[in-house]
């Protein structure tokens, strides 16, 4: 197939010129650009937001921003209500970012996949990630005397006053100061406490650990009413 | 003759560790023995370099020189192999390796070693090629089917080559003209005494 195409240029072939299914061929005629229909979309006009703006996260490190980039009012969206303008107004007035200065996102690691739960239970893929960890700024660590690799409690807004996650401090900088980082594929302890014994028998995967979502907070897509798992706020002491 | 070299390029490893996942699958070793690894320095900082270390079956390899009980040998292929039957668990070997290669199970208390386990190159042990009692010892002898080491061939950015010395040093010299800079064969000189000009 790729030789019928490319003749004597194998290199040059590509899934954009690729023209063996018909709808292809159709869209050519009608003037498209068959692998997209040629436009980007900047004016998304179903969209709540129909061309992007900025606006601050639920809790944001710039509480003094939040007047000028507020959220979305609170509506209810299909059944279910979303009241992110009233719990970030409330944050603001509480002065939650004095409380909780770091900045928490969370992202993947190449060993683990999605909740890891499968991939935590492989011998081979567990022994490379063995802990939870966050990633902190040396700055930060330095002023909460922090080192790498210690135990460190880390808690957010919305956890219940008192209880905290814990897991493994990396300090680094690949991320900023004032930003920590943590994978969001562990499980297993809640607020500190190893669950393991839950677990139905043979079931617990190798590794567990603090999960992520522990600390992050309220937040939902208008549209979509995925949960804010990316910007939020927390606070780290040494254990 | 082939002679059988590693070269990782490090400008194109990703420390997605997938030739470390790849080896201890295919040989089953066991949890805390790493006969291959990824080392990565300046971690998190601009000129961030990771580089995929194994055994690099060196020419006169200083492993087998130090050896007490001679239970290393080089094979026609320039892979440097050892037999379990005869390792006492020294630890000779380990001082003597430029790369850190040899490990060793903890047997019993006292941190006493067990017998040691290194890249075989995957092409097994002195037993029969493909013989249970090689899988045992060494794992699979994929050079013996006429297959490449596994960590090189499941490679994502095919930074870690294996193969005839001569091949893999000419498709990383042709990568470096066409991509115009190359940090070197790291690990060359030490292990082969030669460089790849770049």
């Amino acid at each position: 197939m790729i030789e019928r195409i490319g003749g004597n240029n194998p290199d040059g072939v590509s899934w954009s010129i690729d023209l063996s299914g018909g709808i292809q061929r159709v869209a050519m005629a009608h003037g498209c650009i068959h692998y997209g229909n040629g436009k980007a979309r900047a004016n998304a006009w179903n969209l709540p937001d129909p061309i992007p703006v900025h606006r601050e996260p639920i809790y944001t490190p710039r509480p003094d921003l939040v007047a000028k980039y507020p959220t979305r009012p609170d509506a209810k969206e299909f059944r279910v209500p979303n009241a992110g303008f009233t719990v970030q107004k409330t944050a603001v007035e509480k002065g939650i970012a004095k409380q909780f200065p770091l900045i928490l996102t969370s992202g993947r690691l190449v060993e683990y996949e999605g909740g890891g739960e499968e991939t935590r239970s492989n011998k081979w893929l567990a022994e490379l990630q063995q802990d939870m960890f966050i990633e902190i700024n040396p700055a930060d660590a330095a002023e909460r005397g922090i080192r790498d690799g210690a135990w460190v409690f880390v808690w957010g807004p919305e956890m219940e006053s008192g209880k905290a996650t814990r897991m493994k401090a990396f300090v680094t900088e690949r991320v900023g100061k004032g930003v920590t980082w943590c994978p969001f594929h562990f499980a297993g302890w809640f607020q500190s406490v190893d669950q393991r014994g839950k677990y139905p028998q043979g079931a617990d995967p190798i590794v567990l650990g603090e999960s992520v979502n522990t600390i992050t907070t309220y937040g939902f897509d208008p549209v979509t009413g995925m949960q804010e798992p990316k910007a939020t706020l927390c606070q780290i002491k040494a254990a | 003759m082939a002679r059988m070299k590693f070269l990782c390029d490090a400008d194109r490893c990703i420390e997605c560790n997938a030739c470390v996942t790849a080896c201890k699958n295919e040989h089953e070793v066991p949890w805390g023995i790493n006969r291959r690894r990824v080392v990565t320095i300046n971690d998190g900082k601009p000129g961030e370099r990771s580089v995929s270390m194994a055994c690099m079956h060196c020419t006169d390899a200083p492993c087998q020189a130090v050896c007490p009980v001679n239970c290393f040998y080089t094979t026609a292929d320039g892979v440097v192999l050892h037999s379990k039957d005869l390792c006492i668990g020294c630890g000779y070997c380990f001082y003597a390796c430029p790369f850190g290669a040899p490990q060793y199970p903890r047997v019993g208390n006292f941190g006493s070693r067990g017998k040691m386990d290194k890249c075989t190159y995957c092409a097994g042990g002195p037993e029969a090629d493909g013989s249970l009692a090689e899988y045992e010892k060494y794992g699979t002898n994929r050079l013996a089917e006429g297959k490449l080491p596994l960590c090189a061939e499941m490679c994502s950015t095919k930074s870690l080559l294996a193969g005839d010395g001569e091949i893999i040093a000419q498709i990383y010299k042709e990568r470096v003209v066409k991509r115009g800079y190359g940090s070197g064969a790291w690990g060359w000189k030490t292990a082969y005494r030669e460089t790849i000009a770049s």
